[in-house]
């Protein structure tokens, strides 16, 4: 049986624009974000075109693929919990956290396990100019999925304090962190096509 | 006026049902994308960039609820691209 919480509701705080001012500034943020995976996709592909065509053979498609798998997976999981918390009820929530929070770990452990390998067959930053994109990119993206697990455990540990529950505070915070988790996704789709497939 | 809890519960149902059939078509089209770069007798990078457009979409306008959401979110998130569309365009020459 679902376990209720009673949604304690704060005030809305009004605005001129009648958009809730973190929501805004959390898009502001992707906004600029776009621009900088922008700039690093744009590098990679001039270093792409002064490489050899086949520089991407080296890596490994249906581990990365599944990987693709797990982050698609883990944005099903943020709406689910999403939607737990809109229907109060904490204990789906809490779980759909913890399976978005292993799934992410299990995106990271999967990227370290093939930068592991590739550093072992001596592919580094310097050894090509693919190389140097591929490190630079995934790395940067990495980078955000780690933020965002950090960000996400943080949110568990709250909740199993009973500090983070189902009211309309808290779902904003949680909806927030959502729109960046999304994001990081969004991102992955696009470099999985650019820098595995074609 | 508030919703009724019955109608609410339907919305909510309704909601998850469409998580759940964008979640199989991202997962479908993955698939689809890894057949595809295997292909050599297609127009390959089309149907890659093609299909992961749509992969990228339904998540922004489904997970990120940019379709239901305010239309400022929508233009402050698609302005850089008109940035982005002409220096992705000149950057690779």
């Amino acid at each position: 049986m679902s376990q209720t919480v009673i949604v304690h509701d704060e005030p809305r705080v009004a605005t001129t624009t009648g958009i809730d001012n973190r929501k805004l500034g959390m898009w502001l943020y992707l906004a600029t974000e776009v621009m900088l995976f922008s700039a690093l996709i744009g590098g990679f592909l001039t270093m792409r075109t002064r490489a050899p065509a086949d520089a991407n053979h080296v890596l490994n498609i249906p581990i990365t693929a599944f990987n693709t798998f797990v982050l698609i997976v883990s944005s099903t999981a943020v709406v689910m919990a999403l939607s737990a918390i809109e229907d109060g009820d904490r204990k789906r929530m809490l779980r759909w956290m913890v399976a978005t929070f292993v799934l992410g770990a299990t995106f990271l452990g999967i990227q370290i396990n093939e930068y592991r390998i590739l550093i072992g067959e001596k592919h580094l930053t310097t050894s090509s100019l693919f190389g140097s994109g591929f490190f630079t990119v995934t790395g940067f993206h990495g980078f955000h999925v780690f933020v965002g697990v950090c960000w996400l455990g943080v949110i568990i540990v709250q909740t199993l304090r009973n500090r983070f529950t189902t009211n309309e505070r808290d779902h904003m915070r949680f909806e927030i962190f959502g729109l960046y988790w999304h994001f990081v996704d969004v991102v992955w789709i696009v470099l999985f096509t650019i820098i595995y497939l074609i | 006026m508030a919703m009724p809890s019955k109608s609410r519960a339907g919305a909510a149902k309704t909601r998850r049902s469409n998580y759940v059939l964008v979640f199989l078509s991202l997962g479908a089209l993955t698939a689809l994308e890894v057949l595809v770069s295997s292909m050599t007798n297609i127009p390959r990078v089309s149907f890659l960039l093609g299909m992961s457009f749509i992969k990228v979409m339904l998540v922004i306008l489904y997970f990120m609820h940019l379709r239901s959401d305010s239309r400022w979110f929508g233009l402050i998130f698609f302005l850089p691209f008109l940035l982005v569309i002409p220096l992705l365009t000149v950057l690779p020459h």
